[in-house]
């Protein structure tokens, strides 16, 4: 089913507004109305429409006028211009200035009809053809992964030297940093892009689907397999098999894994011959698994088998600095999946998304700008449209007098350690990415 | 709640016609349906510039009449529009209590020749345009499935090619818009 489209018509008659109304609701648009220009033209400064009903003769500034304006400020905008008969001249005219097409009232349902769903047919595609477009643009090198701090940029180092090898990744971070992106951005980058990215989740499956799915099933190896089944571990065959949250396997998991990891052949469920099988492995974990070794719950062996090359992506919080980038690359994506008009985020916006520690890492971040694009009614990201939890309190006397003391001490604490951010970070007992927040919250700079 | 479906013959006197009207509205619709007394079309629905009849002028006053019933149902065999379409088969409120069908142009072949259809076409014609119409009073909206009886009508072949019946998504959404 196509997606619900927003219509605006302006004219003048009422009857009209309710009828053309009334039949373009019925074929599940949602339709706004306006008597005349200025509020109509009042509604396009913070509302986006896929497509403008215009009557050319209205008091006050007429449709062809109305037509310029909306061209003036978006060139793309699809406005049909609704005429009587003999003001054809007009028709014309507005072809001219840039309207798709004009219709003669009152309308043959079928000329409607076929006009609107081509106009809507034809904003589709131009819409998938800008989302391709822009994803080919994005993945660029790193796939959408986007950081220019020097741990992502180490990282993104790192891509590079492990693709054209087919040595087993571990990779680390917190839930929402982004294990899988940089996965696949390996899988993309490596000499195996051309086969399957397989994913397979050991947090989301139990311990028995969790078999069937990566070894596959002969048929009757259990009650209702009718017919044998191929594994994730057969289908990920000259590709690369992503083993996401692997700190959540089972025990019995990590036999099979590691049996699999050393032999690179493993059996069907209710199977007798081996199959052997080539993929690269890349494996994921929120959790801290040399403790999990520690405490028993991790097969060392095993560990040891995943634990090749080690990627660490650091939590959002530590790289502050990429925040802006990344906050620009959502709205830039999610505004053309959203079909929003707001195209920037504010100073103002930007500062909050800077303080906030975002616990929930990228994923949180990008939440966020989908919340804003949601409810936010102007061009630009405003501080309001941002969830609460990044609203900053009112600052308060007592908040200044604590600024000033802050301020004092990172200050000293800088010049302590000759603005070596690292040491100085170390000795302030926080993160790099917060102290480069608290240099440009307080304007610091070593020139001072 | 009433469950009553009530058609209103405006100065329509087809009994046969508003017979199958009464049983296929009971079939497609989980409602009991009977033929009320006939009415007049009101005066000032006529638009004697257009030679036309306003559809939701007419839709106004079943509306405002037989509040015991749940739904009216107007039929009647005058040319009917609303401002913005040269014409239409049916108009109803969307959502209300009250839809009207047109038997006018559903007796005749599409354009060019407009030759008369034989009368099981034409009844045909009529008991999907009401089921059609009656769906928008439940907030059904036109359905993408050109077999579904809530698929558009732009012309009679749109008719022809649907159904008297609500296809499956249509009937699922009615029993949410009967059942809230």
């Amino acid at each position: 089913m196509r997606r619900k489209t927003r219509i605006l018509v302006v004219d003048d008659e009422l009857s009209i507004r309710i009828s053309l109304g009334d039949l373009l609701r019925r074929d599940g648009h949602q339709v706004d109305v306006a008597d005349s220009a200025e509020p109509a033209l009042e509604m396009l400064k913070t509302q986006s429409f896929n497509l403008l009903l215009v009557d050319i003769k209205m008091p006050g500034m007429d449709g062809l006028e109305m037509l310029k304006l909306v061209k003036e400020h978006d060139p793309d905008a699809p406005v049909v211009m609704m005429t009587a008969y003999g003001s054809i001249d007009s028709a014309v005219e507005a072809m001219k200035l840039g309207a798709i097409d004009y219709v003669v009232k009152p309308f043959d349902p079928m000329e409607i009809g076929m006009l609107i769903e081509r106009i809507l047919e034809d904003q589709s595609i131009r819409r998938e053809h800008q989302l391709l477009k822009h994803q080919v643009r994005t993945c660029g090198s790193y796939g959408p992964m986007i950081g220019r701090s020097p741990a992502m940029s180490k990282l993104f180092e790192l891509v590079e030297d492990v693709a054209t090898t087919d040595s087993v990744v571990l990779i680390s971070g917190e839930s929402g940093t982004g294990k899988e992106v940089l996965a696949r951005a390996i899988h993309e980058k490596s000499s195996r892009s051309d086969g399957l990215f397989v994913g397979v989740n050991f947090g989301a499956l139990t311990e028995s689907l969790l078999e069937a799915e990566l070894f596959g099933y002969e048929k009757g190896a259990f009650t209702g397999a009718d017919s044998s089944k191929q594994g994730l571990l057969e289908a990920a065959a000259g590709g690369t098999l992503f083993l996401d949250e692997i700190g959540d396997s089972s025990p019995k998991t990590q036999i099979d894994l590691l049996r699999v990891l050393q032999e690179r052949k493993f059996r069907r469920v209710g199977g007798v011959k081996d199959v052997e099988t080539d993929f690269r492995v890349l494996a994921a974990t929120n959790r801290d698994l040399e403790q999990a070794v520690r405490e028993g719950l991790f097969r060392r062996d095993l560990y040891y088998r995943l634990n090749v090359v080690r990627m660490h992506i650091p939590p959002l919080r530590e790289r502050k600095e990429d925040i802006p980038a990344l906050a620009e690359h959502f709205l830039d994506v999610l505004r053309v999946r959203l079909n929003k008009k707001t195209n920037a985020l504010s100073p103002e916006a930007v500062q909050l998304l800077i303080n906030h520690d975002w616990p929930g890492n990228v994923r949180e971040l990008e939440n966020a700008i989908e919340r804003a694009l949601v409810v936010g009614k102007q061009k630009r990201i405003m501080p309001e449209d941002l969830p609460i939890a990044l609203q900053q309190p009112v600052e308060t006397p007592e908040d200044e007098a604590l600024d000033t003391w802050e301020r004092d001490y990172v200050t000293k604490k800088l010049e302590q350690y000759e603005w070596n951010i690292s040491r100085t970070a170390q000795a302030l007992r926080i993160d790099r990415g917060t102290l480069y927040a608290k240099i440009k919250k307080y304007g610091l700079s070593q020139e001072q | 709640m009433s469950t009553l479906v009530e058609i209103v013959p405006l100065g329509f006197e087809d009994q046969g016609l508003l017979t199958a009207l009464a049983a296929e509205i009971a079939r497609s619709y989980p409602l009991t349906c009977r033929v009320g007394a006939a009415e007049r079309l009101p005066a000032e629905s006529l638009d004697e510039k257009r030679g036309q009849y306003h559809a939701t002028r007419i839709l106004e006053q079943l509306a405002a009449s037989r509040l015991d019933v749940f739904r009216l149902l107007g039929v009647t065999d005058v040319d009917i529009f609303t401002p913005i379409l040269r014409y239409i088969f049916g108009e109803a409120m969307f959502p209300g209590r009250a839809a009207l069908v047109s038997t006018y142009r559903l007796g005749m072949e599409p354009s060019p020749g407009n030759a008369p259809v034989d009368r099981s076409l034409f009844i045909g014609r009529v008991l999907k345009e009401a089921v059609h119409e009656l769906g928008h009073t439940f907030g059904l909206s036109h359905c993408r499935d050109p077999s579904c009886a809530m698929a558009a009508s732009l012309d009679v072949k749109h008719i022809d090619a649907k159904s008297t019946r609500l296809c499956y998504y249509c009937a699922f959404l009615l029993q949410d818009k009967l059942n809230p």
